[in-house]
């Protein structure tokens, strides 16, 4: 096991440090000077190229990369060109919102669409079942925005119940955070409960239909203990992959869901920061989302064997 | 004031026909009319204390006078940096940190301004003086990067002669000085607080305002607090004034209704009419300098920018009118020049129209010689105003023989495709500076940074200049008044409307003030008592 997480860690640095140097690479092919952008309305020729000096954007890219790297290799994430503060402060600030927001909305969508699954697998082809689907289809094709913005009308501007937006840090009020968190984690839940339904439902047809369910309700188990412990517990493998990938997306950002509900997390970061060429913080908002996307499906990996004995880890003892 | 212009009413006619159908279910709300409103601040008797929270169109930049470039950031500052030269609710110059207008030499080569003496210290507590004004002006005309090294490209040097007087020397005659110095570069910046952080002033800024700044969270709120320094501070009544970057307009709009925030920067053209007689709501309106026009590339062999009756005929092409209702629901304003009616160069000459004119446009068409449809590719911003304002101009110039392709581009590529001369027409803006140089020199001076068209001409080089050192006001009118329509011909620019300021607060918040230049003032703002009252 040790050996195996070892490993993996390695091509984990590995993909990383890919991703950075590909990362790095295109945010210099795209149009856009960012000393061009800096320089302000009026730029004159002498002082775009002083920022670039500044900026060292005048040196070749494989240097810039090198410089960057061993930079990186010093948890130094420098500054952003845009606002003069320091990134490491950005992203510090970012980490908590975002995460609080994909996990949450990561535990919307577990507990609806667990649940909504499992109803619809035993009752299938009954009103349960079309109901369930119906729901799913539902939450799949309402687009975040909509649902976001008629929520925002709603409860915000309508009946007062939730702030429209902003973000209370837990330590502050926790009430306050919670009533800020709901409605974005909702929305953002919704379109993920409905894929987390579908696959649950599909894998726990598949083995409700096997011979040792069968077993299982010969031996005069109760429906509940067939259908939660051996059922479920075995179709838990899917569901675990759709939500690790899942928790991966989120963590690189909820764009739609931040944007409509003003919260200052990773998705908003990067695409404000790639429209003003704010190049160091892309960067490094990349890089920490990189990470984020690995050690989820590490983690997933590990949760298998942990879900299902019958998945051993490659170099682990059986 | 602006002088009355006709256009208005035009547009209140045209618009008739557009709102009937709805009369019968809605009110009929003339937009054009509550546009005409022009409000720039609402008494009332206010609370001291409270905060005030202020959602803004975008992230500003830097929060470092010598670096920022955005108008965005300059809302910022207007809540933090007072400047030696303020801009009034009549778009008149006033002094803010100088004790008095500029004293210019005979020859025009030597600008000396008084300043307050009277106990003004920064926000740190560190007096303020002519040499702490010297250092800052050193700062914005000295440090790489600055992008105030162009606006004082005039200044040769600046001393300091005592405590109370500095005295700039300029290496030629230089009219729009004192509207430079109502900006950024007119913002003096703490010497202790230079000192301490050099270059990364922006992280800590202080100077001299009725708020200091407390915080900032990158894309979240920028927090300024009361300043116990500050010269008048028993007429300030916020205890805090908080920033928020929220660029989408509606969902700004509902944290507005929701009263998450207490006042917003921009409100959407298409809302405008709603915000205006929407309960608990208070909307404020002036005029601005800025505007979008449509650069041609007069570079380009292959495309119209290659014959001027083809530019002609796409300007002739163009409905004013139209495009302000169609695009904007006639809050804006059509604009056909560079200066904007509230500068004080703002005769009949200058602002002019060629008008719309689209039979003339086919025959130019014709007699160039080019086959209709022309192809033209028109560079818009992408985004969902625009892309409306790029279909109309298409609509438009398709009666007159174009078939324009709209290509919308993302900023930062749209500038480096423009830089490149790689385009053939582009909508863009200009934010627009009070002085009419600030809107003319650098977009049509040979090799000036925004002269994206290629426009070259020795003679209108030559009054460009001339205007600028013009430091009699009546020669400088005769200058622009010959300048203005030579720019017109040459239809390097084509300009199409010109923006309106609407800035919209809660009725329970009053003395938020709006003037031409865009900025909202909370130094005098606050809760109304009234409000304060009921617990609110």
């Amino acid at each position: 096991m040790v050996r195996y997480l070892l490993g993996r860690l390695a091509q984990a640095a590995l993909t990383l440090l890919l991703v950075s140097a590909a990362v790095f690479a295109g945010l210099r092919a795209m149009p856009g000077d960012p000393a061009v952008l800096l320089a302000g309305e009026d730029p004159d020729p002498e002082t775009v190229a002083q920022i670039r000096a500044e900026l060292g954007l005048d040196r070749p890219v494989p240097v810039q990369y090198l410089v960057w790297l061993g930079r990186m290799a010093r948890l130094d994430f420098g500054e952003s060109v845009r606002t003069g503060l320091p990134v490491s402060d950005t992203l510090l600030t970012r980490l908590p919102v975002t995460l609080e927001l994909a996990l949450l909305s990561l535990l919307v969508a577990a507990v609806v669409g667990v649940l909504a699954g499992v109803a619809a697998a035993v009752r299938q082809g009954r009103p349960t079942d079309w109901a369930a689907n119906a729901g799913a289809l539902l939450g799949l094709s309402v687009p975040n925005f909509w649902l976001g913005l008629m929520g925002v009308l709603l409860f915000a501007v309508v009946l007062g119940w939730l702030p429209a937006s902003g973000y209370v840090p837990p330590s502050e009020s926790l009430t306050g955070n919670l009533a800020g968190m709901l409605m974005p984690a909702l929305v953002l839940g919704t379109g993920l409960a409905a894929v987390v339904m579908r696959q649950t439902r599909s894998s726990m047809i598949e083995v409700l239909g096997s011979d040792y369910i069968r077993t299982a309700r010969a031996k005069g188990l109760s429906p509940a203990r067939v259908v939660l412990v051996h059922g479920l517990r075995n179709s838990m493998v899917t569901v675990l992959t759709i939500l690790g990938l899942q928790l991966g997306a989120l963590i690189s950002g909820a764009v739609v869901t931040e944007q409509i509900f003003v919260l200052a997390g990773f998705g908003n970061l990067m695409v404000e920061s790639v429209f003003t060429r704010d190049l160091p913080v892309v960067q490094a908002a990349v890089l920490v989302t990189a990470a984020g996307y690995v050690l989820v499906n590490l983690a997933v990996d590990v949760c298998y064997s942990l879900v299902d004995p019958r998945i051993r880890i490659q170099g682990g003892r059986s | 004031m602006s002088p009355a212009l006709p256009r208005p009413a035009l547009a209140a006619v045209l618009a008739v026909p557009l709102l009937l159908p709805l009369a019968a279910c809605a009110p009929l709300v003339d937009p054009v009319a509550a546009a005409d409103e022009e409000r720039s601040s609402v008494r009332a008797p206010l609370a001291d204390g409270g905060e005030l929270v202020v959602g803004l169109d975008a992230e500003p930049d830097a929060l470092d006078p010598t670096l920022s470039t955005t108008l965005v950031g300059r809302q910022v500052f207007a809540g933090m940096c007072e400047k030696l030269y303020d801009v009034d609710a009549e778009s008149g110059l006033v002094p803010q940190l100088a004790a008095g207008d500029p004293v210019v030499s005979g020859d025009g080569l030597e600008v000396r301004v008084p300043l307050r003496t009277d106990g003004v210290r920064f926000n740190d507590g560190t007096p303020f003086d002519a040499d702490a004004v010297v250092r800052s002006l050193d700062r914005h005309r000295e440090m790489p990067g600055s992008t105030r090294a162009t606006e004082l490209d005039a200044v040769q040097d600046v001393r300091a002669e005592g405590e109370d007087t500095v005295v700039l020397r300029l290496s030629r005659p230089y009219a729009p000085l004192q509207s430079i110095l109502a900006d950024r570069a007119g913002m003096v910046m703490s010497p202790a607080a230079l000192e301490a952080h050099g270059e990364d002033f922006a992280r800590d800024p202080v100077c001299v305002g009725p708020f200091r700044f407390a915080e900032r969270v990158a894309q979240d709120r920028i927090v300024l607090e009361k300043s116990p320094e500050y010269y008048a501070a028993d007429e300030v009544h916020l205890d805090r004034v908080v920033y928020r970057p929220i660029p989408d307009d509606s969902i700004r709009l509902a944290n507005l209704r929701a009263g998450q925030l207490d006042v917003i920067q921009e409100v959407g053209p298409t809302d405008v009419a709603q915000v205006s007689r929407e309960d608990g709501l208070v909307l404020l309106n002036q005029p601005s300098s800025h505007y979008m026009g449509m650069t041609i590339n007069l570079r380009d062999p292959d495309g119209i920018g290659a014959d001027p009756r083809l530019r002609e005929a796409l300007a002739l092409s163009l409905d004013r009118e139209t495009i302000n209702e169609v695009a904007f629901g006639g809050v804006y304003q059509p604009a056909c020049g560079p200066i904007p009616p509230i500068s004080e160069y703002a005769d009949e000459t200058v602002l002019a129209c060629p008008g719309h004119d689209p039979g003339r446009a086919r025959e130019l068409v014709a007699e160039s010689g080019a086959e209709a449809p022309v192809p033209v590719e028109l560079m818009i911003p992408n985004d969902p105003v625009n892309i409306l304002l790029g279909q109309t101009v298409q609509a438009m110039a398709a009666e007159a023989g174009f078939a324009v392709r709209l290509e919308p581009t993302e900023f930062a590529s749209s500038i480096a495709a423009a830089q490149a001369g790689d385009f053939e027409a582009y909508i863009s803006g200009w934010s627009g500076r009070p002085d009419p140089d600030g809107n003319i020199a650098s977009f049509f001076t040979t090799g000036g940074a925004n002269n994206y068209s290629g426009h070259s001409d020795p003679e209108v080089d030559a009054l460009i200049e001339d205007a600028a050192a013009a430091t009699d006001p009546d020669e400088r009118q005769e200058l622009y008044d010959e300048l203005v329509p030579r720019m017109q011909e040459a239809n390097a620019v084509v300009y199409l409307y010109r923006q309106r300021y609407y800035v919209a607060h809660r009725d329970g918040v009053a003395g938020v003030e709006l003037y031409p230049d865009g900025l909202i003032r909370v130094a005098g703002a606050g809760r109304t008592a009234a409000a304060a009252g009921d617990g609110g």
